[in-house]
């Protein structure tokens, strides 16, 4: 498993290193996705799927293109918006899926069609009145 | 800095996805995808994703809870529906992942469990803390909820407090909507956004008082 300090050097191996977003020194982060993507890159990498020159080679064509962009179609910097976009070319050159069976889970995700393994009811699951007096009377129970 | 491009096969989409949702749902894609290609496992990800998971703060859900306290429409609107709500504030997740709150008061404290998976509400709370995905915290807040708030969380209700531990699901998101803390009157919703912590939404905490 990559420690700190690997992923901290490779990180720094990166095109656009002076604009990594850091907090205190260390790496920051805004949305889940960009920690998911950043442990999925560097996992992947650490068992030996892609060589990191390879990932670094995807990331610059994606940075470059991001700076080639006209100003009014310039989607918002983000550091790991690029790193997903170059990990998905990585793929997609490595053959590991086809663009159109991401393209169809990506979108079976973002419709809600495709949820996480289970699909338990959820909702109140467990009580514990202690000695509140007016716990009995009319209490709802049930999830709305 | 200068690249260089050559050819290049054709990416998999051509433009940069916009939304925060959109790239999200294609991170999950992706990370779906690889381990069904036995390409890496959740177990590997996550092992990563934890040294950094204080990084990414529950700012989402602090701004709903500050916004709650301070506009007591906002706060029905948010307790009838969750989801709509946070789309004021321009918190969204996925469609299908419905958020309901409940809310904490003198003689009530919620709490959120999912006892099947690891399953969070990502849009408000960010990542799920490890010790969530552990059977030790489901199984046990099912069977003594108050026990396990005391000793691995230091959190002691009284005996007069009811517990009530809401199951999240894939479907139907929990969250809970803390007390707001004394000492507080008179701090703008930014000020009292910095005190929620991610441990009071789960429920397995209070917001503290500012300056404790």
């Amino acid at each position: 498993m990559a420690e700190r300090r690997t992923i901290e050097r490779l990180v720094e191996e990166l095109p656009a290193s002076g604009h990594v977003p850091r907090k205190e020194g260390e790496l920051s982060f805004r949305e889940p996705w960009e920690v998911r993507t950043l442990g999925i890159v560097v996992q992947m990498h650490e068992e030996g799927h892609f060589a990191w020159s390879d990932f670094q080679a995807a990331l610059v064509e994606v940075i470059g293109e991001w700076e080639a962009m006209p100003a009014d179609e310039q989607p918002t910097w983000s550091y790991y918006a690029c790193w997903q976009q170059a990990v998905e070319r990585l793929i997609a050159r490595k053959q590991f899926v086809t663009s159109d069976e991401f393209d169809q889970r990506a979108e079976e995700f973002l419709s809600g069609k495709r949820t996480p393994p289970h699909t338990h009811g959820g909702g109140l699951l467990a009580r514990d009145t202690g000695t509140r007096p007016s716990a009995a009377a009319g209490q709802s129970t049930t999830q709305p | 800095m200068t690249t260089s491009r050559t050819g290049s096969p054709a990416p998999i989409t051509g433009t940069f996805p916009t939304s925060d949702e959109e790239i999200a749902a294609r991170v999950k894609a992706l990370e779906s995808l690889m381990i069904e290609k036995g390409m890496t496992s959740e177990d590997a990800v996550d092992k990563i994703a934890e040294m950094y998971e204080r990084e990414v703060g529950p700012h989402n859900g602090a701004r709903v809870v500050a916004r709650a306290w301070t506009d007591p429409e906002f706060k029905k609107r948010l307790l009838e529906n969750a989801t709509e709500a946070c789309l004021e504030l321009g918190i969204g997740g996925v469609q299908g992942e419905d958020m309901v709150v409940v809310e904490n008061e003198d003689d009530v404290h919620n709490a959120i469990v999912c006892t099947l998976c690891s399953c969070y509400p990502w849009p408000t709370l960010g990542l799920p803390p490890n010790w969530y995905k552990y059977p030790a915290y489901r199984a046990r807040m099912v069977k003594e909820p108050r026990t396990v708030l005391r000793d691995e969380f230091g959190l002691e209700l009284p005996e007069s407090t009811e517990l009530r531990i809401w199951d999240t699901s894939a479907e139907v998101r929990y969250w809970v909507l803390p007390q707001r803390p004394p000492g507080t009157e008179g701090m703008s919703e930014e000020e009292l956004a910095s005190l929620v912590t991610r441990d009071s939404m789960i429920g397995v905490g209070v917001v503290p008082p500012p300056g404790s």
